[in-house]
């Protein structure tokens, strides 16, 4: 029956397993701290958060608590418009 | 007692609870409102509603880059949720649904849990869940999902990749169509409910240990692969969960989903497809030589859309299982359970789930929401021994209202606490097989039709 393997072949499958995920997980940071491209993880892209490079009424990315000047934001990848806008915006208190 | 009393004695012991929290939090909270906290965000930009799981689609983006977004230097990544309710259904159960609850009109503390959840750097990221089951009256792990994920450039388009370990076949989905974060966002162990489900919908939670990876291409094409496998005994006893249910995963059991995700009649929709093949050894009784054989196969699709500053979302999905339970029944065979028999004729089986759910949330405050679902199989007498008509079949509504004051601006008692009182009703109008009778003891599916309200805290 195909279906019928002994323990050890089962541990030597969990083994493999963990295997792949220590040296997938171990090649994927290696990857993102060698590669630090401009592109960083933690912060996200510009489509995902419906930026836009215009204003939406009063409310503008230079007036926003996540506003880093000249032009970009502490969570928005890439350069930013201090006339723009995203639904992150925040206030400044 | 009768039911009015109950119902005092639900909303005292809720407001006792929520004075216990507000002297114990009355501080900056922190919660998976430490999400909050990390990004700078209220609950509602990444919660519809303002309160999870419902994801936004800016939470669906959060989720895809490994927990990672950072408003500030640090915070404490710790969070705490709380559950508890009142069920009553419209007969008393057959059976109290726990060792310690009556057969009707339970008022129950259902849960507890402590998150460890933040992102570390830009790279890492994730949450892990301990929970204490009131009807267990026990701690074990719950939800993990720790994510390793990286950005870049495919084909000029913005592209997130990412490694996601965890242990529940979509607990790690963005989606809130699939089981692991799909309607209804909380239940409880004293309402009674249909005896079958696809294995994909909830049978390898916390009972499993799975590697996938995925890609996030322009935030439209999501596609993911990956396997799970099961944990020592050793480990999964330590880790609280009970180590021979359902059992032992036969090598791997691979996983996988794609989606594709776009703007569409003023909102997003989202279609998608998934899948999971698994052996199990069940109860990791090997001696039988055979395994039970599960492939899961589904099909999904969600749309939410904003209405000024409300939400309307509509989540759908449809699973069809077929499974061979071979070594089930020659285990049973064997030791003489059940009686002699062709294997296929005891073993063979189909199973088909549809669920599917729409909320309309008003200012992020008060929602509607009204769910149908349907489980339709073939007739076995064997593996529904228990249903006088040998079938799985389930099928009915489910009401919610509800509401959540704190999701959209912040609470007096600290920016990490949020608080959800709702009411669901749920009336079968099928129950394991059947209209009426479906026990064979004269109990409808009517009877099972079932109140409840709860009490759901987090911060």
């Amino acid at each position: 029956m195909s279906n019928v393997e002994s323990s050890s072949s089962k541990l030597v499958s969990r083994r493999k397993f963990l295997g792949v995920a220590a040296v997938g997980g171990g090649a994927l940071i290696a990857n993102g701290l060698i590669g630090s491209s401009a592109a960083a993880a933690g912060k996200m892209p510009q489509k995902a958060v419906n930026y836009q490079s215009t204003p939406k009424g009063k409310l503008r990315c230079d007036n926003c608590s996540l506003w880093q000047p000249p032009s970009a934001c502490k969570l928005v990848q890439g350069p930013i418009a201090a006339a723009g806008w995203c639904i992150l915006y925040k206030p400044k208190k | 007692m009768t039911d009015n009393k109950l119902m005092g004695r639900l909303l005292a012991g809720s407001c006792l609870l929520f004075a216990t929290v507000a002297l114990t939090v009355h501080r900056p909270a922190s919660a998976v409102p430490a999400f909050a906290v990390q990004t700078g965000q209220q609950c509602a930009a990444c919660h519809v509603g303002g309160f999870g799981p419902q994801l936004t689609k800016f939470g669906r983006e959060f989720k895809m880059g490994g927990y990672t977004l950072r408003a500030n230097d640090f915070n404490v990544p710790l969070s705490a949720m709380a559950v508890a309710s009142y069920v009553h259904t419209k007969r008393a159960q057959e059976e109290p649904p726990t060792e310690d609850s009556k057969r009707n009109n339970n008022l129950s503390f259902d849960e507890g849990s402590i998150f460890l959840a933040g992102g570390i750097g830009s790279h890492l990221g994730g949450f892990a869940q301990v929970t204490y089951s009131g009807a267990d009256e026990a701690w074990a792990w719950d939800n993990l999902d720790l994510r390793a994920v990286g950005t870049g450039k495919l084909g000029g388009k913005d592209l997130v990749y990412g490694l996601t370990l965890n242990n529940n076949p979509t607990i790690q989905d963005s989606w809130n169509t699939l089981p692991g974060w799909g309607y209804p966002y909380t239940d409880s162990d004293y309402a009674p409910g249909p005896s079958a489900s696809p294995l994909i919908s909830g049978g390898l939670g916390q009972a499993a240990l799975g590697l996938s990876a995925y890609a996030w291409l322009d935030s439209k094409f999501y596609l993911e692969a990956g396997g799970y496998s099961t944990p020592s005994r050793g480990t999964l006893r330590w880790l609280g969960a009970d180590p021979d249910d359902p059992g032992d995963i036969h090598g791997l059991a691979p996983y996988g989903r794609v989606a594709f995700q776009t703007e569409a009649g003023g909102g997003t929709f989202e279609a998608g497809a998934f899948a999971l093949k698994a052996s199990l050894y069940p109860g990791r009784d090997r001696s039988s030589g055979f395994t039970d054989r599960f492939t899961d196969l589904g099909v999904d699709a969600s749309w939410i859309k904003p209405l000024k500053s409300d939400t309307l979302t509509v989540n759908a999905r449809y699973t069809h299982e077929k499974r061979s339970l071979n070594a089930t029944c020659a285990l049973g065979m064997a030791d003489g359970s059940i009686d002699p028999m062709p294997l296929s004729e005891c073993a063979d089986d189909k199973l088909n789930e549809v669920r599917g759910d729409v909320s309309y949330y008003w200012r992020n405050t008060i929602g509607g929401t009204v769910s149908a679902f349907s489980l339709s199989g073939s007739s076995n007498p064997v593996i529904y021994a228990d249903n006088r008509t040998f079938r799985p079949n389930s099928s009915g509504l489910q009401f919610q209202l509800d509401g959540t004051p704190f999701g959209r601006s912040g609470s007096p008692l600290g920016p990490r606490f949020n608080m959800r009182v709702g009411v669901q009703y749920t009336i079968y109008s099928r129950f394991d097989g059947a209209r009426r009778n479906f026990d064979g003891t004269g109990r409808n599916a009517s009877d099972n039709n079932t109140l409840r309200v709860f009490t759901w805290l987090a911060f």
